[in-house]
């Protein structure tokens, strides 16, 4: 009865060594995940990633967040007015975005999510298709498209802001 | 000597599970990482609207605060706008943050002469080190509040 009991207590012994060594190996891929970053970009369904160019969500894990200001440009980058023309503006904005993410050391791709502003609703198809070639990996921010009455700055028919995410991998 | 090993197991056994215990009750122990806040120097035509074009920062505690109208004063956007930012203080002070601690204004403002300038003048008098979170102003169509601001607001632990 001894010798059973102590072989009972060995048994017991070694299964909780052998439960408490995997659990205590199992620590340091946790610990990877904190020090990585990441940003995941969920499928949308066909008409959110290809007829309206963005997804549903975009998920992060740590990384660099840049909190960009609105961007809207009635000029071009040599001086150039904009005025009254829809589609050079919105290709100016997008292009400003990537110049002052390219200054926090990423660049237009690492756009999470957005909010668009346009001044008239009739300008949301051609916002959507010039958006859609900035992403031709199909990874898209996530966005909200509102019409608004106007803008701060007389001439502005497009503004865009956005949160970017610069993590180690985009997946 | 059976019934010592046998006692010696039992204890060993009660050691192990003992030390098994606070391994799986505590989160594994992780560098918390290193926060920090940076303000991207804006053109003269950001800084005279009150803005940087990006805040960029890394780890802390992230606030997302709902949009908060303008109350009292009707019909007077100045202290309408005032009064936003008084009560996003309250809620930031609740969260162990305070308006500096804002690194994203969206800005929701019915169109009037004279409401932009204002709300660029109380911004200037809200951070006058010109640390201005990275903002957007539209107009939109309002039946009471002249002004609304959704912000965001990252503290370091």
């Amino acid at each position: 009865m001894k010798r059973f009991l102590a072989a009972l207590v060995t048994v017991s012994t070694v299964a909780i060594w052998l439960l408490a060594v995997p659990q205590g190996r199992s620590m340091p891929p946790q610990q990877a995940a904190a020090s990585g970053s990441s940003v995941q970009y969920v499928q949308g369904t066909a008409r959110q990633q290809n007829d309206r160019a963005y997804s549903p969500a975009v998920i992060s894990n740590g990384g660099k967040i840049v909190w960009l200001a609105g961007h809207s440009a009635l000029v071009d980058s040599s001086g150039k007015s904009l005025a009254g023309d829809f589609d050079a503006q919105a290709k100016e904005v997008f292009a400003q975005i990537d110049r002052t993410l390219k200054r926090a050391g990423g660049s237009l791709q690492n756009v999470v999510t957005w909010t668009v502003y346009i001044n008239d609703s009739r300008y949301g198809d051609r916002l959507v298709s010039i958006r859609k070639a900035m992403f031709p990996d199909g990874k898209f921010p996530g966005s909200a498209l509102i019409t608004v009455s106007n803008f701060d700055t007389p001439g502005v028919l497009v503004e865009i802001q956005g949160i970017a995410v610069i993590a180690d991998r985009r997946m | 000597m059976k019934l010592v090993l046998a006692g010696l197991m039992i204890v060993s056994g009660l050691a192990a599970g003992l030390s098994v215990a606070p391994g799986s009750a505590s989160p594994p122990p992780q560098a918390t990482p290193a926060f920090s806040v940076q303000y991207l120097e804006g053109t003269q035509q950001q800084r005279d609207r009150a803005t940087s074009p990006a805040v960029i920062t890394e780890g802390g505690r992230i606030i997302w605060l709902a949009g908060q109208s303008g109350g009292g004063s009707p019909g007077n956007f100045a202290g309408q706008a005032k009064s936003v930012f008084d009560r996003m203080q309250v809620t930031l002070n609740q969260s162990g943050a305070s308006l500096q601690n804002l690194v994203s204004l969206k800005v929701f403002i019915k169109s009037d002469p004279g409401n932009s300038a204002a709300l660029v003048k109380l911004l200037q008098e809200i951070f006058p080190d010109g640390k201005y979170p990275a903002s957007s102003v539209v107009t939109v169509a309002y039946a009471g509040s002249l002004i609304e601001i959704q912000g965001v607001a990252v503290v370091g632990d």
